[in-house]
């Protein structure tokens, strides 16, 4: 969607005439969304858009402008309706003895908005985060630093932690806390100049902070995390000394085949930290869990440091933005109607079946596509939004009135979006010169293998590329809830947890969305979770038509799990005296809805399975093996997507936008390089 | 900036420290007035007065930097009458090459005693600079002369295997090892090496050399084919002769026809004896109908801006004088030389 | 159909983020050194500066890389950086780490004996003169003449006290302050041990000064004398 939106810029003046082919009824693949019973949005997944997302906010920010919704008319009619600010994050810590304690914090507004124009001469150094990075250090110590930190302990989050630290017995810190300000000014005053020095420095501060805290974190819960959190700092700054990465050519890839967690042990971390809630919640981040097992935590550290300084020290506004409708209503809902109206056609129901290469031309390029029309369309064009609530929004099925026999279609409960529902109305094949000129392949990297089949058996470099750029699976579901999380037992502002317990380990409290779902009686409370899947087969084959719903029983059979065992350490009260999960909390819709733990059957759930939809992982020295949109093996094609080499090799909004705009540059060669927000970057 | 002028400084400074190295001794006749040859043909003491530019820009005196740049000068001349030999060149600086005028033999022994002599000369700097900054020009200059052989490897093994497939970047990385080490990188980094006599920042130096050398290189090739013989001082046209991979080979080769490539195939494949000025010519002219040497010159100019930058980012702290100004002023006369 | 009548996409610039320092900058010099050039002669020449650009970094990489190999670390494996400033004020750091190993490159190349002789003027400012504290050892007196507190140590080889020897300017760490230039080494001879005469002027900025000792026949490394300026209220 972001290279069509590149290439249909009025600037180009019409050099391109875009037409979309997407499967099934809506746009958005891992990212789509519809309305279902009730208006209630359904979510392949649980999304997050962070404040360092600085292409996907230029692009959103650019739509909704060119769209010029009319505020009285759209209740998200500018792209502050349709984001706003989410700085409560939490994280949760096992404790030793087997319970599970939330911990949560408030990220300070950060000036500025995701997607402003960058300040003049702005560059990203990695001097700059180093700086920024001991920075942080010195205040979380300046916290427990008796005369700063009793002073003027720092508002909610951290700060309601920190009040409770006992700061009389840590006067000794002073010292450690001049010191890291040396460090600090060194840093940003005087250069990177002296990479033994500063590790030098470094060690002697680490392990001073060491000596005065970690003792005391072994008993104080509160100063334990925000050791925790030093902790990683300081390994992190230390191994980007140690490892050269201030002036290495290859910034941070050059730490790609390590593991994160590896690589801040080597660089002197703790166990402890490694383990901690707060780097967990990292990982969950990025579901960087290899073949979906949650025992197997593992993520380049090249892409993760970078991942992480960019989230944690690039932020504008807010840390995480939130969405105030279903992704595909605020993000794809949006981009569909500006895409249309400057002349990009859509063929929905267009399933990608082969991609053909002319291997013995000169040049070699793509000499044809073939596709599965999966249902003929009643008129010329169709028609894919409903409104909810005076807002566009995409449906959660198609509109078979719309589908030449689609009550037929209807009743034999044909699935578009299932890869193992291979039903079609007929065939379709586009010709270059004839049909097309240049491809954009924007499918998921799951589905590479198959429609690029060829491609990949006669290509090393895109056989390697599906060898070893993993994906997995993710599982996700969905509550509406009678009480308030007050009742629940979860008090304080909405916030964004990962860091749980398997196998459900993120939570998204989604309350702000009540107010746009359509209930008769509406809840009090929405809830929504994900986590990655195991596959249940290793190569599921396309003629077990049974193995979608078998996912979807798994995923059923975990979340019932979830409820029934784990959720009380999030919501006390969500369970009765006897200690069981209280089912009658969920909203059933109409009528009283069946008890117990079928009730679940009411709410919404998710197993996203096909090829397409699986994430995409970073594992430790696959960066390499990517393949970025600006390769032209192939003259006329370009690839699009979050598993391609984009910059921020990293399964997310921000990767897959920038990637658009890489595609785009591609074959138009705009927006530039230089354009792409992040794109050079260490 | 009259560059020629300040080179011309240098050099006179250089042939003092020259002659103490170079003084007649026996065997006179078959080693060191030979060996002593190339030098007293003058030459515009290129790589020595940049090593003392260098090193003067960075706070040395021109004493602490004169041995360095006398070894330099007699490591080059040392290479000149190798690689003279190797190309089976005929003139240098305008009189017959070493080779040609006492044979082979004698020619490489002469060039093996200039390696001694410049290793030498850069030994006699212990007095002053210490043995411990002396030791690490040493080890530059293994490096220098490690790289330098190695590009020899590549050019002359593409020569031997008459390699036809050759692309812009693979000439670049030839002319890295085989011209730029040796030409502008390593004086430059003895020189920073003496003025700052710190060995862990020399590779600072690589970008400005590299550019620098590459441009000068082409521009070298370039003048080969179409310099005025008696200021070139080297036989016009020997390149082709040699079937030396130059960008404009390069360039030409990138786009021949299937008959072009047959005939220059067989041309390269010929020894040199039996390659005829009709094919010379033919080179030549097919050279010209292509844009070759368009080609070279504009990549040149890109080369040298390139090096202009990349002075700029390196010596931006340096105070302003005229060894920076020398300095900056060398990737415009690099490419106005004639 | 042949690839001359089909559309095809233009051929990139480059095909990879550019990760290194020069290339964060907000004026990416690839990007700049190829401007001007490009203005004036075209695509291919801008493709050259490129080019020669990616053989430079894929040529760092390969020395880093040699780097690691040889068990040197990657901070070994020398790579620019930005602060041409810092090198003048780490050069006095420098030079003493240098002293260091050229010490033990003498011991090991010329297998000589040492001697070491040490003084310390916390007396008032005026001449002072002392002989060495282990006069087992001893064969240079050290005097100072400084109108402000001084430190000196002298580090010489034992067979060499009787050589005429020359003192080389003593540098501090910032390259803006005057060198120590009045040092000044006289053999010993049958009647007196060697000494060493120091001369500090009394605008002198306060901090630690390095020279290097040279035998002045032989030109070899004879040893090190470092004077530390107090200041004058010390």
């Amino acid at each position: 969607m972001a290279a069509a939106f590149e290439l249909t810029r009025p600037e180009l003046a019409g050099r391109f005439d875009v037409t979309v082919y997407q499967l099934g009824w809506r746009l958005g693949g891992k990212g789509a969304s519809g309305r279902g019973a009730h208006g209630r949005v359904e979510e392949h997944g649980l999304h997050v858009w962070m404040g360092f997302y600085e292409n996907a906010f230029r692009l959103v920010r650019e739509c909704y402008a060119e769209l010029g919704r009319r505020p009285d008319r759209c209740p998200i009619a500018t792209w502050e309706d349709a984001f706003t600010p989410a700085p409560h994050i939490g994280v949760v810590d096992q404790t030793p003895g087997g319970g599970w304690l939330p911990w949560t914090a408030t990220f300070a507004s950060a000036p500025g908005n995701p997607g402003d124009p960058l300040p003049d001469g702005h560059r990203w150094t990695m001097a700059t985060y180093v700086a920024r990075a001991i920075g942080l250090v010195r205040s979380l110590l300046a916290h427990l630093e008796p005369a700063a930190g009793a002073a003027e302990p720092r508002g909610d989050g951290v700060g309601r932690l920190l009040r409770m630290v006992q700061l009389g017995q840590l006067t000794s810190l002073a010292a450690v806390v001049q010191a890291v300000g040396a460090l600090e000014t060194v840093l940003t005053v005087g250069g990177v100049a002296e990479e033994n020095v500063l590790i030098g420095l470094l060690d002697a501060v680490s392990a001073a902070a060491r000596a005065q805290i970690e003792a005391r974190a072994a008993a104080d819960v509160a100063v334990s995390r925000v050791w925790t959190v030093m902790d990683i700092t300081l390994a992190t700054i230390r191994g980007i000394l140690r490892f050269g990465l201030l002036t290495h050519p290859l910034g941070f890839d050059a730490i790609d085949d390590y593991d994160c967690r590896e690589w801040l042990l080597l660089n002197g971390c703790s166990a402890r930290s490694v383990e901690s809630g707060f780097l967990r919640g990292l990982y969950d981040l990025g579901l960087s869990y290899e073949e979906g097992d949650p025992t197997r935590p593992r993520t380049s550290a090249g892409q993760g440091v970078r991942s992480v300084l960019r989230a944690f020290f690039t932020y504008r506004g807010a840390f995480y933005w939130r969405m105030q409708a279903g992704m595909g209503d605020v993000v794809f809902a949006p981009l569909y109607e500006v895409l249309r109206r400057r002349g990009v056609r859509f063929a929905f129901f267009h399933r990608l079946e082969h991609v053909r290469v002319a291997w013995d031309a000169p040049s070699r390029h793509v000499e044809a596509l073939d596709f599965d029309v999966q249902a003929q369309v009643v008129g010329a064009e169709y028609a894919p939004l409903i409104e909810v609530g005076g807002l566009p929004c995409w449906p959660a099925a198609p509109d078979f009135a719309q589908l030449v026999d689609g009550e037929r279609l209807r009743l034999e409960g044909w699935d578009f979006e299932s890869w193992w529902d291979t039903r079609r109305a007929g065939t379709r094949t586009l010709r270059v010169g004839e049909d097309f000129d240049l491809v954009v392949l924007g499918v998921g990297l799951g589905a590479v293998p198959h429609v690029c089949r060829e491609l990949v058996a006669r290509d090393a470099r895109w056989r390697a590329m599906v060898d070893r750029v993993r994906t997995v699976p993710s599982q996700a579901f969905q509550l509406w809830l009678r009480e308030d999380m007050d009742a629940l037992g979860w008090s304080g502002p909405a916030v964004h947890l990962s860091g749980f317990v398997e196998p459900f380990d993120t939570w998204a409290d989604m309350r702000h969305l009540v107010a746009r779902e359509r209930w008769p009686e509406p809840p009090r409370a929405i809830a929504y979770f994900c986590n990655v899947l195991a596959d249940l087969e290793p190569e599921p084959r396309r003629t077990d038509p049974t193995y979608p719903e078998r996912a979807r029983a798994a995923v059923r059979a975990n979340a019932v799990r979830f409820l029934e065992r784990d959720v009380r350490h999030l919501w006390p009260r969500a369970v009765d005296a006897e200690g069981r999960f209280r089912w009658e909390l969920l909203v059933a819709g109409t009528g009283t809805g069946p008890g117990g733990a079928a009730r679940f059957e009411t709410q919404y759930w998710n197993a996203a399975v096909n090829p397409s939809d699986r994430y995409v992982l970073s594992l430790p020295g696959t960066s390499r093996f990517r393949i970025s949109p600006l390769d032209r093996t192939y003259d006329n094609l370009t690839i699009a997507g979050d598993w391609t080499s984009c910059g921020f090799n990293a399964g997310c909004v921000e990767a897959a936008v920038m990637s658009g705009r890489l595609a785009a540059h591609a074959l138009a060669e705009s927006p530039p390089l230089e354009a792409i927000v992040g794109y050079d970057h260490p | 900036m009259d560059v020629a002028a300040a080179l011309a400084g240098y050099g006179d400074r250089i042939r003092v420290a020259l002659c103490d190295h170079l003084r007649p001794r026996e065997p006179r006749r078959h080693l060191y007035d030979p060996a002593a040859e190339y030098a007293w043909r003058g030459g515009r003491m290129l790589r020595p007065s940049l090593c003392i530019a260098a090193a003067r820009c960075f706070g040395a005196s021109i004493e602490e930097a004169i041995h360095a740049a006398a070894g330099i000068e007699l490591l080059h001349n040392a290479f000149l009458v190798h690689d003279d030999v190797e190309d089976e060149s005929d003139e240098r600086r305008g009189r017959p090459t070493l080779h040609a005028m006492h044979g082979i033999g004698l020619a490489v022994n002469a060039g093996d005693g200039l390696l001694l002599l410049g290793l030498e000369a850069l030994l006699a700097n212990r007095a002053r600079l210490g043995p411990s900054l002396t030791l690490a020009l040493l080890e530059d200059a293994c490096r220098m002369a490690r790289e330098t052989v190695e590009g020899q490897a590549l050019d002359l093994g593409w020569r031997r295997d008459n390699a036809l497939s050759l692309q812009d970047d693979d000439y670049l990385r030839m002319v890295l090892k085989k011209t730029c080490w040796y030409t502008t990188i390593f004086p430059l980094r003895t020189g920073v090496l003496i003025g700052t006599r710190d060995p862990s920042r020399l590779d600072r130096m690589l970008s400005f050399g590299f550019f620098l050398g590459a441009a000068f290189q082409i521009r070298d090739d370039l003048l080969n084919l179409e310099g005025d013989p008696r200021r070139y001082g080297k036989e016009i046209a020997g390149d082709l002769w040699e079937g030396k991979r130059t960008l404009m080979l390069v360039h030409f080769l990138q786009r021949t026809t299937a008959a072009e490539r047959a005939r220059l195939r067989a041309f390269l494949d010929a020894p040199r004896a039996e390659r005829s000025p009709d094919d010379v010519a033919w080179l030549r002219e097919r050279m010209d109908t292509y844009g070759s040497l368009e080609h070279a010159r504009a990549v040149a100019h890109a080369l040298a801006g390139a090096a202009q930058h990349e002075f700029e980012r390196e010596f931006r702290t340096v105070p302003d004088g005229p060894d920076k100004a020398l300095l900056a002023a060398m990737p415009a006369w690099v490419l106005s030389r004639e | 159909m042949s690839s001359s009548e089909r559309i095809t996409r233009p051929h990139p610039r480059r095909s990879e983020p550019i990760r290194t320092f020069r290339g964060t900058s907000s004026e990416p010099p690839a990007a700049a050194a190829a401007e001007r050039p490009r203005a004036s002669v075209g695509e291919a020449v801008a493709h050259a500066v490129d080019l020669g650009y990616r053989v430079l970094d894929e040529y760092l990489q390969q020395g880093q890389r040699a780097a690691r190999g040889l068990g040197l670390g990657p901070d070994r494996a020398e790579a620019a950086v930005d602060d041409l400033q810092a090198l003048a004020t780490r050069m006095a750091r420098y030079t003493s780490d240098f002293l260091g190993v050229w010490a033990q490159f003498v011991d090991v190349a010329l297998s000589t004996g040492r001697l070491g002789g040490a003084k310390r003027n916390d007396a008032p400012p005026g001449p002072a003169s002392a002989p060495a504290p282990t006069p087992a050892r001893a064969a240079v007196a050290v005097r100072v003449r400084s109108p402000q507190a001084a430190e000196v140590a002298a580090d010489l080889a034992a067979d060499l006290a009787e050589r005429p020897l020359t003192v080389q300017a003593l540098r501090g760490a910032d390259p803006t302050v005057p060198p120590i230039t009045g040092v000044r080494f006289e053999p010993a001879t049958a009647a007196q041990a060697a000494r060493l005469h120091v001369v500090v002027p009394p605008e002198q900025a306060p901090g630690t000064y390095v020279g290097v000792v040279v035998d002045d026949e032989t030109g070899r490394f004879a040893g090190t004398v470092t004077v530390t300026v107090v200041g004058t209220e010390g």
